[in-house]
Formats: C-alpha cells, structure tokens, sequence
C-alpha cells in the first residue's frame, strides 16, 4: 500500500486541472487538495497547508512557474515541484532545472508516466521525461564542446593573450612576434571566440581567472 | 599611484561591468560629462585610459570579483 501524497495543482486553465484530477482518479493514495491560479494564490495555500508535491504549469499570470518554484524551494524545501507544461524550450527547460524542480513533464504525457513521475519524485528521486532528457543531453554537449574549445588556445594564442593582458596593440604585438597586424587580428578573434568573450574586458578576466597572466 | 575616490571606484566598478557612460551617468544620476570627467581621472591615476588596464586595476585591488 502506497503512503498518501497529498498534491497541489497550479494552472490558469480549469480545464488543465480537471484533465490531472480526471486521470488520477484512480490513484487511492493520491489526493489532490488543492487548485490555484497562479503562483502567487500557490504561495498563499502553502502558507496554510504544507503538500508533498506541488504540480505547476510555467505560463501563469502574477507570478509564473519558475518564479514558483524558486519561492517554494527557498521556504516550502520538504515540497517537491514537478513543472508540467508545454515548453520545451531549451531555455526555458534550463532555468526551471536551475531552478531544482524535482520533476518536468510535458503536457502530452499519458496517465502512466504522470503517476510515475508522481511517486519517483515523493519518494525522493527525480522525473524528466524522454524529450526534456535529450534537451538536457543536448545542452551538456555543447557546454562540453565549449569547454573543450576554452581548453585548447594554442601556444600562439596564448602568447598573444599574455601579450593583450601586458596592454601591448595589434601592431605592438605584431613587431615583437614578427607577423602581420592581420594575423594577430586573426588571432584576437580566435582567442575571443575560444575564450567566449564579447568584449576586450571579458577576455582579460577570463585571462585572470585562468591564470594567463604573465 | 594616487588612490582613487569612492566616487572613481564606482565608476570603474561600472566600466568593467560594461555599462556605457549614458547607464553610468543614469545610475549615477549624474551628467554624462561627469562620467567622463570620472573616466578621465580615473585614466590619470592608474596611467592607462585602456580598457585592459582599467579591467586589470579593478581585479587586481579587488573592485570586481572574477569567478
């Protein structure tokens, strides 16, 4: 016999809500006691009533989702949040897993893998499902491969970056390394991209955080 | 080296955080002029109107935090 979850529901659209409670009908040990609007009526019923497990949508007026859940961490940190919605927007995605949400689903998701996200995340385990999981896969990746990119300055590029932190110009440089004023350009702009600075001033505080200094 | 003013540290803090003389002076509430007069004085003091060398000043007396 499952332990009772008790579960409050966050979602603009009656209709949404009716959808969740329709589907875990069913489920004895799942007793739903609560429906709010938006975040800010959610904050409201937490301050009354602590659940095990708050079900938000993202797009809601007043306070949204993300901001919800950020709010319910911080104060309400025994309540797990699944975010249910249609987003799956990498962004998005990002900030509510920042964010420490136990769970997100999208709003297509049948009946079984909703009771299953339900009791994973009670029990103290998290729930993504399969599209936000090859979302998160994705942004690892890229975020490796940019890792890897800031690892690999060349010897060159970083002997002109020493040579930038030291305050020396293009053309500075240029004559104490017998090339082009061109080729150092070239560099610069590598190095930029490489150490993904926008600006002069980011690319000397990567140089210092990194120890590229002398 | 002369030391720099509170007022001068807040805006180097600024300049490095890449904020435009126009959101400095907005911040600050303070004309444009000023924050150039600011920026002037500031190049005066640490010997370089360069960007690397106001980036550099501000990290290495602790104005910013680099993570």
């Amino acid at each position: 016999m499952n332990k009772e979850i008790t579960i409050l529901i966050a979602d603009d659209h009656q209709m949404f809500i009716d959808g969740i409670k329709s589907l875990l009908r069913k489920e004895a040990h799942i007793k739903i006691v609560g429906e709010v609007a938006n975040g800010l009526e959610a904050l409201d019923f937490l301050e009354t009533q602590q659940v095990d497990l708050l079900i938000t949508d993202i797009n809601m007026p007043k306070m949204d989702g993300l901001a919800l859940t950020k709010k319910v961490k911080q104060h309400y940190p025994e309540t797990k949040v699944l975010v249910l919605s249609m987003h799956d927007d990498k962004q998005v995605i990002s900030e509510i897993l920042l964010a420490e949400a136990e769970g997100y689903i999208l709003k297509n998701t049948g009946k079984e893998e909703l009771t299953k996200a339900i009791n994973y995340i009670v029990e103290g385990s998290t729930h993504y499902s399969k599209e936000v999981l090859t979302i998160m896969m994705q942004q690892l990746k890229k975020q490796e491969q940019n890792n890897q990119e800031t690892k690999t300055l060349t010897e060159r590029e970083l002997e002109i970056l020493k040579l930038i932190v030291q305050e020396y110009s293009t053309a500075a440089i240029a004559d104490k390394l017998f090339i082009s004023p061109r080729t150092v350009d070239t560099h610069r702009k590598n190095i930029m991209q490489k150490t993904q600075s926008k600006t002069i001033i980011g690319l000397i505080k990567f140089a210092f955080h990194n120890g590229i200094t002398n | 080296m002369q030391k720099l003013s509170n007022r001068e540290v807040e805006v180097l803090k600024m300049i490095v955080d890449e904020q435009s003389s126009i959101e400095i002076s907005d911040q600050l509430n303070i004309s444009i002029r000023t924050v150039e007069t600011h920026r002037k004085n500031i190049a005066k003091k640490i010997g370089s109107s360069s960007l690397v060398a106001f980036t550099k000043y501000a990290i290495q007396h602790q104005i910013i935090e680099i993570r």
